[in-house]
C-alpha cells in the first residue's frame, strides 16, 4: 500500500470513526434523558423509512442541504472562507416567493421564472462580502455573519410591505399561484421537479470542478492565492464568479424549498440551511459528486430526530450535538493522528528498505 | 420650560440605555480581544454566551442567590471555552469550524437542556430566578443629572469596565500577559524562549470564558431576568467586530462597543417615532458592517501610505532590497 492511498484510506476510516463516536455520544444522552429508550431509538433510526410520508419528508430534507452543501462548496473552493450560503438562501426564496404570487401570463415558464429570480436574488447577497472584500479588504467571515442577520430582517420588512397576507394568523404571504408550483413526482409527498434540478446542479458543478479551466483555477486560488497569482491566474475574477454561482445555487436552493414545500412564505427567523451546508461541505472535503450522499445522510439523522422529538419524550435539538461532534472530528488533524504518524512511519521504513536493494 | 424637561430626561435616559445596552458587548469583546492577543480567534463567543446565560438563570433558581448563578454562569463558560480549546488546540480542529459547532451546540443545546429542565422551549419566564442586583454609586449618585446617566446599573455594568481596566494591567503589565502576547505574535518564537504556547492558549480561552460567562450572565440576570431562546442575538459576532475595530487595544475595543450601544440606543429611539420595526432590529447590524468597513479602508490606506513611504525612503538611499522590506 502507498502512502497516499494509505492516507486516502485512512481519511475514510477517520470519517466513519467520527461519525460512530457522535452517534455513540447522541445514544448515551437518549439512554440519560429518555424514559423509554428504546422506543426512541426505533424512532430514530427507522423512522424515516417506515412509511411513504415519512420518505416524502426525508427528500424534503434532503434538497435543501444538496442545494446548501453545493453552495459551500463552490464558495469555499477558492479559499474565501464565508457563511453567506444562509443569507443567499432565504432572499432566493423570499423572491421566488413573490413571484409565486404574481400572476404569470404563459403559465408554463412561472416555476421556471421564480427559479431564476431567486438565483439572481441569492447572488445578489453574495455580492455584499465578496464586494467589501475585494475593494474595501473586509474580513468576509464577519461581514457575512452581520448581513445574514441584516437580511433577516430587511426580508420581513419587505414581507411586511408587499405580499403580506392579511387573512392569515400570524406573519405570512399570501398564497402561491397554483401555475408556479413545481410539479409533484409522487402524489400525496413533496417530492417534486425539484429532485431533478438538484441533481442538474450537482453534475455541472462537479464538470466545472474537475474538468474545466475554472475549476482548476479555482482549486489553485483556495490552495495558494499568491501562486495561483503569480502564475497569471486571475484571483479576483475567479473568487467573483465562485461567490456569485455560489450565492446563485443557494438562491434556487431557496426558490426549490419554496416552490415545492410550502404554498406560503413564512419564514420569520433564518432556517440554519447555511451551517447544515458548511457540515455538507467539510465532510464532502470539495468533491461535489459525494454532496448527494452527504446530504441523504445528515437528512436522515435529521427527520429520525423530528419523529423522535414528535413520538417520545426526547427534543429534536439533540441532532445539533451529533452535528457538531461530526464536523469537529471530521475537520480535527490531531484526531487519531498518533496511530496515523506510527503507521506512515513504518510505511516510510517499508519503502525505505525497498529502494536500498 | 417643559420641553426642556422632557429633552432631559430622554437624553439621561438615552446615556442610561447606551450603558446598558453596551454591557454584554463589552464583556464579549474584550473576550475576543483576549482569545486573539493569545492567538486564538474564539468566533464561539455567541454559544457560550448562551450556555452562560443559561446556567445563570438555572443556578440562580436552584440555589435563590444569584451571585451562584453568576459563578455558575462563570463556571460554564469557562468550561465552553476549554471545551474549544480542546478542539482546536489537542485535536487541531479547524478554528472557525470548531467555534461554529459550538455556537451551533450553544443555540440548540440550551434549548435542549431547558426542555428538560423546566419543559419549555421558548424561555424560562415561568422559572423563578433572580437577577444581579443594581448598585447606587456612593459619591456620583449626589450629582443631578450624571448619577442618572452613570448610577444605578447593574452591578456587571460597572464590573464590565473593572474588567477593561484589569485586562489592561493582566496584558501589559504583568509578565503572564507578556508571555501570553508574545505567543499570540508568534508561538514558534515564543516557544523556543521557553513560554509553554499550550498553556498560555488555554489560559487565553479561560480568561475569555470567565468574560463570556459575565456577558452571558448579564444577559439572563440583568438586561432580562429570564433566559429564552437564542436570546444573545449576534451580541457575540458583533464583539468580534467591535473588537477588530479597536484594533485589539483595549480602549479601542470599549469605545468601540459603546459606538454600538449608541446605534443600538438610537434604534429604540426611532421605535417611538414609528419607523418600521424590523428595520430598526437590521440596524445594529447593518451599523457594524458599515463600522468594519470604514475602519479596513482606513487600514488598508495606511498601510498603502507605508508602503510607499518605504519604498520612496529605499529608492533614496539606493540600497539594495532586502527581503525583510517588502
Amino acid at each position: 500500500m502507498g502512502i497516499r492511498s494509505f492516507i486516502k484510506k485512512f481519511n475514510i476510516l477517520r470519517t466513519a470513526l467520527a461519525i460512530v463516536l457522535s452517534f455513540a455520544i447522541v445514544l448515551l444522552i437518549i439512554v440519560l434523558v429518555s424514559k423509554e429508550p428504546l422506543e426512541a431509538f426505533k424512532n430514530f433510526f427507522m423512522g424515516p423509512i417506515s412509511s411513504l410520508n415519512r420518505v416524502g419528508s426525508l427528500v424534503e430534507a434532503t434538497l435543501p442541504l444538496i442545494f446548501a452543501g453545493l453552495a459551500c462548496v463552490v464558495m469555499f473552493e477558492t479559499g474565501f472562507f464565508t457563511l453567506g450560503v444562509e443569507g443567499c438562501f432565504f432572499f432566493g426564496a423570499y423572491w421566488a416567493a413573490v413571484i409565486a404570487t404574481q400572476e404569470c401570463m404563459p403559465a408554463s415558464i412561472h416555476p421556471i421564472l421564480a427559479l431564476l429570480v431567486g438565483g439572481f436574488a441569492g447572488a445578489l447577497i453574495a455580492v455584499i462580502p465578496t464586494a467589501l472584500r475585494m475593494l474595501c479588504n473586509v474580513d468576509e467571515f464577519v461581514s457575512s455573519l452581520l448581513l445574514n442577520y441584516a437580511v433577516l430582517y430587511f426580508t420581513i420588512f419587505l414581507l411586511k410591505n408587499m405580499i403580506l397576507s392579511e387573512t392569515a394568523f400570524r406573519v405570512s404571504s399570501v398564497e402561491f399561484q397554483d401555475s408556479a408550483m413545481l410539479t409533484k413526482l409522487i402524489p400525496d409527498t413533496r417530492i417534486t421537479t425539484g429532485v431533478f434540478i438538484a441533481i442538474a446542479c450537482v453534475v455541472f458543478i462537479y464538470i466545472l470542478h474537475k474538468k474545466s479551466k475554472y475549476g482548476f483555477e479555482a482549486r489553485t486560488t483556495g490552495q495558494n492565492k499568491v501562486f495561483a497569482a503569480s502564475v497569471g491566474i486571475n484571483t479576483s475574477r475567479v473568487i467573483w464568479i465562485s461567490q456569485l454561482l455560489g450565492g446563485f445555487i443557494a438562491g434556487i436552493g431557496g426558490a426549490v424549498q419554496m416552490l415545492s414545500v410550502f404554498t406560503h412564505f413564512n419564514y420569520t427567523a433564518m432556517p440554519g440551511y447555511g451551517f447544515n451546508g458548511i457540515i455538507v461541505s467539510t465532510m464532502v472535503g470539495a468533491n461535489p459528486a459525494l454532496v448527494p450522499l452527504t446530504a441523504i445522510f445528515l437528512a436522515y439523522i435529521q427527520t429520525g430526530a423530528d419523529i423522535m422529538g414528535r413520538m417520545n419524550d426526547v427534543p429534536s435539538e439533540i441532532v445539533s450535538v451529533l452535528f457538531s461532534v461530526i464536523v469537529i472530528l471530521v475537520v480535527a488533524k490531531g484526531f487519531l493522528s498518533r496511530y496515523e504518524h506510527k503507521y506512515l512511519l513504518k510505511l516510510k521504513k517499508v519503502e525505505g528498505g525497498s529502494d536500498d536493494k | 420650560m417643559n420641553e426642556v424637561m422632557i429633552s432631559s430626561i430622554v437624553l439621561t435616559s438615552f446615556g442610561y440605555s447606551i450603558l446598558r445596552l453596551s454591557t454584554a458587548i463589552i464583556f464579549a469583546a474584550l473576550a475576543s480581544l483576549v482569545s486573539k492577543k493569545a492567538g486564538v480567534n474564539n468566533i464561539a463567543l455567541e454559544g457560550i454566551m448562551l450556555f452562560s446565560a443559561l446556567a445563570g438563570v438555572l443556578v440562580s433558581a436552584y440555589t435563590k442567590n444569584a451571585w451562584f448563578g453568576l459563578l455558575g454562569a462563570i463556571v460554564v463558560g469557562v468550561l465552553i471555552s476549554l471545551l474549544l480549546g480542546l478542539c482546536a488546540i489537542h485535536l487541531r480542529a479547524n478554528i472557525f469550524l470548531s467555534g461554529i459547532a459550538i455556537n451551533t451546540i450553544g443555540s440548540f443545546g440550551t434549548v435542549f437542556i431547558m426542555f428538560l429542565a423546566i419543559g419549555d422551549k421558548a424561555s424560562t419566564s415561568t422559572l423563578q430566578s433572580f437577577t444581579l442586583p443594581r448598585v447606587a454609586l456612593p459619591l456620583i449618585k449626589d450629582i443631578p443629572v450624571v448619577s442618572e446617566i452613570l448610577s444605578n446599573h447593574n452591578v456587571l455594568t460597572y464590573l464590565a469596565f473593572v474588567a477593561a481596566v484589569l485586562l489592561y494591567i493582566f496584558l501589559y503589565i504583568t509578565k503572564t500577559g507578556l508571555h501570553l502576547r508574545s505567543v499570540g505574535e508568534n508561538p514558534v518564537a515564543a516557544g523556543t524562549v521557553g513560554i509553554n504556547v499550550v498553556k498560555m492558549q488555554y489560559l487565553g480561552l479561560a480568561i475569555c470564558g470567565i468574560l463570556c460567562g459575565m456577558g452571558g450572565a448579564f444577559m439572563s440576570m440583568g438586561y432580562t431576568s429570564w433566559f429564552s431562546r437564542d436570546m444573545i442575538a449576534g451580541r457575540g459576532f458583533i464583539a468580534i467586530a467591535a473588537s477588530s475595530m479597536g484594533q485589539n487595544k483595549i480602549l479601542g475595543t470599549v469605545l468601540s462597543c459603546l459606538l454600538f450601544g449608541i446605534a443600538d440606543a438610537v434604534s429604540n429611539i426611532m421605535q417611538t417615532f414609528d419607523f418600521p420595526s424590523d428595520l430598526i432590529l437590521a440596524m445594529p447590524y447593518v451599523t457594524t458592517i458599515v463600522c468594519i468597513t470604514v475602519y479596513s479602508v482606513f487600514l488598508k490606506n495606511k498601510k498603502a501610505y507605508r508602503v510607499a513611504e518605504k519604498s520612496a525612503k529605499r529608492r533614496n538611499v539606493l540600497k539594495k532590497p532586502t527581503s525583510r522590506n517588502v
